[in-house]
């Protein structure tokens, strides 16, 4: 049953991209910025393992600790240094910063570590489990358990806790925030250092599957294209638009050709951008003049 | 008590704002009345910290204010229910309401608080988890104005509260708003609509090209001449 | 000036002969002390696998020179160009080389994406060219007057070499492709599937991948549908080690073949244990990590002279072959003689004729040939991850 083995791989596939979808949406919703540097943050992330491991001996659990630490503070450094004091230009600006910022990170990672691929340690032992003829791997298994939990944590975070809903207001309306004691620059900051959190947790995640290199951050193009199928502005909708994606992808390419896994990938976003401006799970943009 | 002296303030080059002084002692209820673009809210929207002044010293119970950002001011008991109302409205009456309480950690008294703002707006009750963005306008600026109550202020900035309301809720409104100033909650209310706003205030300006033109007790306010013709008269203006 | 460049390139191919050249005969670049060599290649962006490699092993190469006093009596001055594997700015890096650094000859470049297109703009130049590295047939196919490759295989022959291989020596009847889906995928599997059709067999399953996709389910399961015995993967490192752990991880069990693009020494670890088995295309008889003396000497020398590389767990094959070629082309310049013009130089590199750099494989040029090694060997990763090449060079013709 080659369709099962499509669904168990397409939805970690997926689940990879939900990831990156959610933070991209994050910090739009926050700050309308669409950062485009966000997948060299993952990729930078996961360096931070490699280095902490390979140079200065770290284990892995202090690596991975490092790693996160290390990435919330340079969230924060990118925001407070690069996006707040640039907040009041073009948008234009603020996106190619973004970039700016992304390809630094690469090209820095690239000279710093080299151009090869590394290996990376897998977090779980890599074991393949056979569910009667359908192979489930355990970093697979790890990567959704883990993206479920943070799902449900975010979801969490956001619906009950009065800092996730000072989140989702400031997002919705800056101004509003302001007047009912919320601080707007705090709220964006840890917004930066949430999607900077994750983006370690994805790195540990990804790199083990992907394979670890400088350009492993391209791996954003198709979190982009999630969060479009997902509306762009709702988290949930960028979950499940990375796993409407890997699914597409898997069984485009299976049951047409692998030659026109793209064209049909590609070709459903299309249309949903068409027919669908507002995604999958998108809110109609009604902000008052 | 609340004192603005000297104030000047503006958006960009563009002074609005010109040597505007005035005073709302604690718990009173203070209009500030004026034709369409005298500068009203931008005296608000200054006090509540969200545009900044030039020059001038805004005073709140003998601090200083001028400079101090928005969501501190709410922590000092400063409340703005703005003109545009600025919810959030892709979220439930219940959760805009808590959001008021933002600078609140005493969650039995919050709670208390929001039956309070349920008993003075049973609609609001009655609509609790509903989508804000399904409310009617009034029902809207009573959220709004509850929200602001939230923060449990002892001032309360009023902008235009009538403002493309029923005239059965415009009267609605301005009782409960005798009720919150009964509570001991100093008022200052930006009105068009002088005479709704006179039945409430005990003392009142008039703002003409962001200068204070009139000032005086409501009573005497009534009786002046110019005002009648101006802002009473056929209700027109 | 863009016609006059068509125009030559277009005589080369039209006449398909040269030496008449008259910028051969000059010799600039070169003064009594020195020799201008430049080098373009990708120094950053997704080629720098290469790029930076050619220009470490070059590097290391020339300062040696130096320091032993030269060549002829010259040293070699090295001007380096990073094209940023961007096409555009390898030629206007090549330019830059030719017309402003008036180099002597050029050193690179080092990825196809990048050196393909610029083959137009270096044939007329007459500019000597020497490729130490990217494997486009294109760059030797129809041959140029000055561009020579030396050291690396290209895409052709090894795609040729592979079927050889696979139908030859391991007796393969049921043989399936995987290939990345840009040019290099594309000439490399065309040349396995146009063997393997010469020797009246076609492939049992031919699937396309991108270079940058993180997962090949769809892939893997049309070919595991094949049931194929033995798989040629065709792509770069990355995704080549992804479809290689998802080929075993839905339980194919044949054998899995990789380009020579797999061949870097941390490749066994991309793919962890469950790619144990796996084989892949040399042209290094010894791998950069062996101990066979002339390797030792170079990966001692050059982690000396690059420590922050060795911290990368260089040198990797792209320095390996980027040191190789600078000796080659040290070599022919040595033939050329006191009076070293270009002209002298290019007659040097075509009389090459087995010239060994003991680190990689021999060179045979001649007045017609502009392809400097043909032939391969297949290496395989064994169950503790490290590299075994097999014995015997593998037929590629």
């Amino acid at each position: 049953m080659d369709i099962l083995q499509l669904i168990a791989n397409g939805i970690p596939a997926g689940v990879m991209y939900s990831l990156v979808a959610l933070c991209i949406v994050l910090i739009h919703n926050g700050t309308n910025v669409v950062h485009f540097g966000y997948g060299d943050q993952i990729t930078f992330a996961a360096y931070l393992v490699v280095i902490a491991q390979t140079l200065f001996g770290a284990p892995l659990w202090l690596a991975i600790a490092s790693s996160v630490v290390i990435s919330a503070l340079f969230g924060l450094f990118i925001y407070l240094a690069i996006l707040a004091p640039i907040r009041k230009t073009p948008l234009l600006v603020q996106v190619i910063a973004t970039l700016a910022i992304g390809t630094a990170l690469r090209e820095g990672m690239r000279a710093f570590m080299g151009p090869d691929p590394w290996p990376f340690p897998a977090l779980v032992a890599p074991r393949i489990f056979n569910l009667s003829g359908v192979f489930i791997t355990s970093a697979n298994v790890a990567a959704v358990a883990i993206a479920v939990i943070i799902t449900v944590a975010l979801f969490v975070f956001f619906k009950v806790s009065k800092y996730g809903q000072a989140i989702i207001a400031a997002c919705e309306n800056a101004k509003g925030a302001s007047i009912v004691g919320i601080s707007v620059t705090k709220v964006f900051a840890s917004i930066w250092i949430v999607a900077s959190v994750l983006a370690a947790v994805s790195a540990i995640l990804m790199a083990p599957v992907v394979t670890l290199s400088p350009d492993m951050g391209l791996i954003a193009i198709k979190g982009f294209c999630a969060a479009v199928l997902g509306g762009f502005t709702s988290l949930p909708g960028a979950i499940v638009g990375g796993i409407l994606l890997g699914l597409i992808e898997t069984t485009a390419g299976y049951y047409i050709s692998t030659a026109a896994k793209d064209v049909v990938a590609y070709g459903v976003l299309i249309a949903v951008v068409i027919f669908m401006p507002q995604g999958l799970f998108g809110k109609a943009q009604l902000k008052k003049v | 008590m609340l004192e603005l002296k000297n104030l000047n303030a503006g958006y960009g080059a563009v002074q609005v704002l010109n040597n505007v002084s005035l005073t709302v002692p604690d718990r009173s209820v203070v209009t500030l009345l004026g034709a369409n673009g005298a500068g009203k809210s931008t005296t608000l929207n200054t006090i509540a910290g969200l545009i900044k002044a030039w020059s001038g010293s805004i005073d709140y119970r003998g601090k200083a204010c001028a400079g101090v950002a928005p969501h501190s001011l709410v922590r000092r008991g400063i409340a703005l229910v703005a003109e545009q109302r600025e919810l959030f409205l892709n979220m439930t009456v219940i959760e805009n309401l808590m959001l008021g309480a933002f600078t609140r950690d005493d969650k039995a008294e919050v709670l208390q608080s929001l039956e309070q703002v349920f008993d003075m707006f049973p609609r609001l009750a009655e609509r609790r988890s509903q989508n804000t963005r399904t409310l009617s306008g009034g029902e809207q600026q009573m959220l709004a104005i509850g929200r602001g109550l939230m923060s449990r202020p002892s001032l309360l900035l009023l902008d235009e509260p009538s403002l493309g309301i029923a005239p059965i809720l415009v009267q609605e409104i301005f009782a409960q708003v005798r009720k919150i100033n009964q509570q001991g909650v100093a008022v200052l209310v930006v009105e068009q609509n002088a005479s709704v706003a006179m039945d409430v205030a005990t003392y009142g300006y008039v703002m003409e090209n962001g200068s204070i033109s009139i000032e005086g007790p409501v009573e005497t306010l009534k009786a002046d001449p110019r005002i009648q013709e101006a802002y009473l008269g056929d209700g027109s203006h | 000036m863009r016609t006059s460049t068509v125009a030559k390139a277009a005589a080369f191919v039209a006449f398909g002969l040269w030496g008449a050249n008259p910028v051969f005969a000059d010799s600039t670049g070169v003064t009594d002390s020195t020799i201008k060599i430049g080098f373009v290649g990708s120094m950053t962006g997704p080629a720098a696998i290469w790029g930076s490699g050619n220009m470490a092993g070059a590097t290391l190469a020339f300062e040696e020179l130096n320091a032993a006093g030269g060549v002829n009596g010259r040293k070699i001055e090295f001007i380096t160009v990073d094209d940023e594997t961007s096409a555009p700015k390898g030629i206007a890096g090549f330019n830059r080389l030719v017309q402003s650094d008036k180099v002597f000859a050029v050193f690179g470049p080092s990825s196809s994406a990048v050196g393909v297109p610029m083959k137009a703009t270096m044939a007329s130049s007459g500019v000597p060219v020497l490729i130490p590295s990217f494997s486009s047939p294109l760059m030797t196919e129809p041959p140029a007057p000055n561009i020579f490759r030396v050291g690396a295989i290209n895409d052709r022959m090894q795609g040729r070499g592979i079927a050889n291989y696979l139908v030859n020596t391991d007796k393969r009847t049921k043989i399936a492709i995987l290939r990345q889906s840009d040019e290099y995928g594309a000439t490399g599997a065309g040349a396995v599937g146009d063997r393997l059709k010469e020797l009246k067999m076609a492939p049992v399953a031919n699937e396309v991948f991108n270079a940058a996709d993180t997962d090949f389910t769809s892939q893997v399961l049309r070919v595991r549908s094949a049931n194929p015995d033995a798989i040629v993967v065709y792509g770069y490192p990355a995704p080549s080690a992804i479809i290689t752990r998802q080929l075993r991880e839905v339980g194919i069990k044949a054998e899995i073949i990789g380009s020579s693009a797999t061949s870097n020494q941390n490749y066994p670890e991309l793919v962890g244990k469950i790619g144990a088995g796996t084989k892949f295309v040399t042209t290094l008889e010894h791998q950069p990590e062996s101990d066979f003396p002339a390797i030792k000497k170079f990966r001692e020398a050059f982690q000396k002279r690059f420590p922050d590389l060795a911290r990368q767990g260089r040198p990797a094959l792209g320095d390996t072959l980027g040191y190789a070629g600078a000796l080659t082309m040290i070599e022919a310049i040595r033939q050329a003689g006191k009076d070293l013009t270009r002209e002298g130089y290019v007659k040097a590199l075509e009389s090459m004729d087995g010239y060994e750099t003991g680190i990689s494989m021999p060179t045979h040029l001649s007045a017609t040939n502009r392809e400097g090694n043909t032939k391969m060997y297949i290496a395989v990763i064994k169950d503790d991850l490290t590299r075994e090449v097999l014995p015997g060079a593998i037929e590629t013709k």
